[in-house]
């Protein structure tokens, strides 16, 4: 038995370090200098430099960030507000086709982008739409919404129906039960699916890539364009990508229990 | 009675206000869409082409069936698929039993876990690119040690195994937490049950869990095949489909067709196939969410 447990300790180990090395590597550049980041073998204590960070918020960088930040928030509010009474609706009402469109909402999550991605395309170049950050914010509700309406669902479906009947006895509308009860008792439910529509929000990359050109360029695309340059500027690269992953990262710290049911179990769960 | 069916109809005019508008918008910017992504595909409609559009029927089918590019990048994505899938379930299956019986740090795991698969996915693409680097990567500083240094991103040998690899690590995390539920949910006596029968480790693994675990390792199969067919970032930004095109998938086809080449009808004709494709898929992990919801 000792020697099974030291074995899990070791696995574990490795686990953490698989998983975590990467992370810390990428961190770690960012305040080193080229000098260090270039060394062999590696340095592990160093001083750390903030020059990357400098050099990055004195340019176009903190815009780009702005724009993730406009373009996510913007999409989550929108989605939520359409998203929460849809998913209520779903949960309570009895209607022909509701089935149909629950299946259809759970289909449309899986899209490829890329096929959403070329018509909507076209469909911006005709309209203005591109490089515009509401265009941007627009087509984000194409995978955050049905999302939100999914998991949403199921945090209404476990509204005890005695909780919504009491209401609606003391005189209570619908509209008014789902405002004054429904709500309320899902409150947590409900702020973890904003932040992981948040999340998807701001990691999203195709639809950006292809839909924003300059001006609308969010944080995730404006890295990907640092390799374009002749020298490759890995120490922006690292500082880059360490500011734009920093707000998720603390983000999934705060809602860790419920994102593991979010990420995994909501997909499954009908 | 005439009392209560007035009611049901305010009460259905209030639940349409609050359906009808994310119903709308979800109309108008996805089915819409797919609606003149079909259309698109029957047009020859090159972007680049002053001549504009002209409607051409099935022939943008008829030419994506005969191009072997299409050909070789649904072979590259059969394989994306088979390795990282095949290595997430693997791997998952291996560390499922070990962690599920851990007691002390699961909250540290967990959280360990959870960090891949939040980060943009763009952002664990550059992570690989600077790791696989020659010069400034740690991982040719590791693997020197045996000898195994090498330009793996840039070699097309080891290109596509290489971009596999960060797909590996983002979402075993994601094969790995679905199991332990999974895991989780088997009730102590079966375990003890086969114990008593002097099932070995192997043994107890093979006939009792893994058929137990099986129903919910076909959903996380499907569920990350649809996400392979829709990888993007990290191809992108670690290889951009190459060396040459060997880790070019259907996907990133697709993105070359219609937006490097401008060809709007062959991109679409892709698109629709890729639309179908994982329609298809999606059908299948319905019917089989419903047999478990039966069955259970």
């Amino acid at each position: 038995m000792r020697l099974r447990g030291s074995a899990v300790a070791i696995l574990v180990g490795l686990l953490l370090v698989y998983f975590l090395l990467p992370l810390y590597h990428l961190v770690t550049m960012s305040v080193k200098t080229d000098v260090q980041t270039f060394a062999s073998p590696p340095v592990w204590i160093f001083q750390p430099v903030w020059d990357h960070y400098r050099v990055l918020l004195r340019g176009k960088f903190p815009g780009f960030l702005a724009n993730s930040l406009l373009v996510s928030a913007g999409s989550v509010l929108v989605t939520m507000a359409l998203g929460t009474p849809a998913a209520f609706t779903l949960a309570r009402a009895r209607f022909r086709g509701r089935r149909v469109l629950l299946l259809a909402i759970l289909g449309t999550r899986m899209l490829p982008p890329i096929s959403l991605a070329l018509p909507v395309f076209l469909a911006y170049l005709r309209l203005g739409l591109l490089d515009n950050r509401l265009g941007l914010v627009l087509v984000f509700l194409t995978f955050n919404l049905p999302l939100v309406v999914w998991l949403l669902k199921g945090f209404f479906d476990e509204v005890p129906d005695s909780l919504l009947e009491a209401a609606r006895m003391d005189g209570c509308s619908i509209l008014g039960a789902f405002v004054r009860i429904a709500v309320p008792y899902t409150s947590p439910g409900i702020l973890a699916c904003t932040i992981l529509a948040w999340i998807y929000a701001w990691n999203e990359f195709t639809f950006t890539l292809i839909l924003a050109r300059r001006d609308a360029i969010t944080a995730t695309v404006a890295l990907a364009s640092f390799f374009d340059l002749e020298k490759v500027a890995w120490g922006s690269i690292a500082a880059g990508s360490t500011m734009t992953m920093l707000p998720v990262v603390l983000f999934s710290l705060l809602g860790r229990r419920f994102l593991i049911r979010g990420l995994t179990g909501g997909a499954l769960k009908e | 009675m005439s009392e209560r069916r007035t009611t049901r109809q305010e009460d259905g005019w209030q639940y349409a206000v609050m359906l009808l508008p994310a119903v709308a918008v979800l109309v108008v910017l996805i089915l819409v869409p797919l609606c003149y992504l079909a259309y698109t595909s029957l047009l020859e409609w090159k972007l680049t082409d002053p001549a504009g559009r002209t409607f051409v029927g099935g022939a943008n089918y008829l030419r994506m069936l005969r191009d072997t590019d299409f050909w070789h990048a649904l072979r590259v994505t059969a394989v994306f698929i088979c390795g990282s899938v095949g290595m997430q379930i693997g791997l998952g299956l291996i560390l499922v039993e070990a962690l599920a019986a851990l007691r002390w740090g699961a909250t540290l795991i967990r959280t360990s876990l959870l960090l891949p698969m939040v980060i943009p996915p763009l952002v664990v693409g550059l992570i690989w690119r600077i790791l696989y680097d020659p010069t400034a990567g740690l991982a040719n500083y590791l693997l020197g040690f045996v000898g195994l240094s090498h330009p793996w991103l840039a070699d097309y040998r080891t290109a596509l195994g290489a971009v596999i690899m960060t797909d590996v690590w983002e979402w075993t995390p994601f094969v790995l937490l679905i199991l332990l539920a999974s895991y989780a949910g088997i009730p102590q006596s079966v375990h003890e049950a086969a114990d008593v029968d002097g099932a070995t480790r192997w043994e107890r693994f093979r006939f009792v869990t893994l058929p137990l675990i099986r129903p919910m390792l076909v959903t996380v199969a499907i569920l990350r095949m649809i996400d392979v067919i829709r990888e993007f970032a990290k191809i992108f930004v670690t290889t951009g489909g190459g060396p040459g095109t060997t880790t070019e998938t259907v996907n990133m086809f697709t993105y070359r067709q219609g937006f490097v080449y401008g060809d709007m009808g062959y991109a679409a004709t892709l698109g629709v196939f890729m639309f179908l494709t994982i329609l298809t898929l999606t059908i299948g992990l319905v019917r089989l969410e419903r047999r478990l919801a039966e069955a259970a």
